[in-house]
């Protein structure tokens, strides 16, 4: 096989003249600074939610709305009380039957509320918060959680007389 | 040096972009769930203590400090949805924002309840309220 060669020419290898240094000093204090300012921020998560119905005007005569209807069988509705603190005092199932009082313990509520969809053969209603103005923020989280928890995953948060 | 630099401003660029209060404490929840990354189009409003919602990342970041300027927030906001949106888009109902509330855990119920019906009458229907996750085994 034929094979070319070619003149060998003699090449001077020049080296880069790279800064290797100063590169490695700015690596490491961009390191450094980004070590420094890291904040872990914690980790994040969602409650989705049905927004509160429009309030209706007043000035305008609108008829009046199944809104609040606890006869509703597609709804349950829960009126939570708050004490001077914030914390809630008293929580209402509002039923057919009548208002069943489940004191101002969260994890009652729960119960309650699992014991509802079980009496209701696994399926959920939707259900409606309705809360005092004055009730803690961090409550109406733990509501709405417990709430999620036992099953009711369209929870719509309302205000007492809103 | 120059890459390092270019990197740096992005990773910083980054985090301004975010409407993320900091000064915010959230509540707990065990039923929360993961965020949703593919969700494009979302309003982050920061609900302080004192009901102020705040619209960036500290505590120099603007507030609305009444109904009326939540409101008037919200109401600019869905027609700047309007804007962006196809008109066939729109009215399939696609298009608008999803509210996600940050309030902090001080907040009363009615601080938080106003900026939902200000929501509410702007036309907003789907809302998300953030909260820490809790490992139901530390309950």
């Amino acid at each position: 096989m034929f094979v070319r060669r070619g003149k060998k020419k003699s090449m001077d290898l020049t080296e880069p003249d790279l800064p290797i240094t100063p590169m490695l000093d700015m690596s490491f204090q961009l390191m450094a600074f980004f070590i420094l300012t890291f904040r872990p921020t914690p980790m994040e998560a969602q409650l989705p939610l049905a927004l509160p119905a429009e309030k209706p005007d007043s000035t305008q005569t609108a008829p009046p709305s199944t809104d609040l209807m606890p006869e509703e069988d597609n709804e349950l509705i829960v009126q939570i009380y708050a004490a001077d603190t914030g914390a809630p005092n008293r929580i209402i199932a509002k039923l057919k039957t009548g208002d069943v009082d489940l004191g101002a313990d969260t994890a009652e509520l729960n119960k309650f509320l699992k014991d509802q969809v079980a009496s209701r053969g696994g399926k959920a209603a939707k259900l409606k918060l309705e809360m005092v103005e004055n009730l803690n923020y961090q409550y109406v989280i733990k509501l709405i959680d417990e709430s999620k928890r036992a099953g009711y995953e369209q929870v719509s948060p309302a205000l007492i007389g809103g | 040096m120059v890459l390092q630099l270019i990197m740096f401003f992005m990773l910083v660029s980054n985090f301004a972009m975010e409407q993320i209060n900091e000064t915010i404490r959230l509540p707990s929840a065990i039923a929360a769930k993961s965020l949703d990354k593919t969700v494009d189009n979302y309003l982050i409003l920061n609900i302080a203590a004192n009901g102020n919602v705040l619209l960036g990342r500290d505590d120099k970041a603007e507030a609305l400090i009444n109904k009326i300027q939540v409101a008037n927030y919200m109401k600019t906001q869905m027609n700047l949805d309007k804007a962006r949106t196809k008109p066939q888009d729109w009215e399939e109902g696609k298009g608008r924002s999803i509210i996600i509330i940050r309030a902090h855990k001080d907040c009363s119920f009615k601080m938080v309840y106003d900026v939902m019906q200000a929501a509410r009458q702007a036309g907003y229907s789907n809302l998300q309220l953030r909260t820490l996750k809790v490992d139901p085994s530390q309950n």
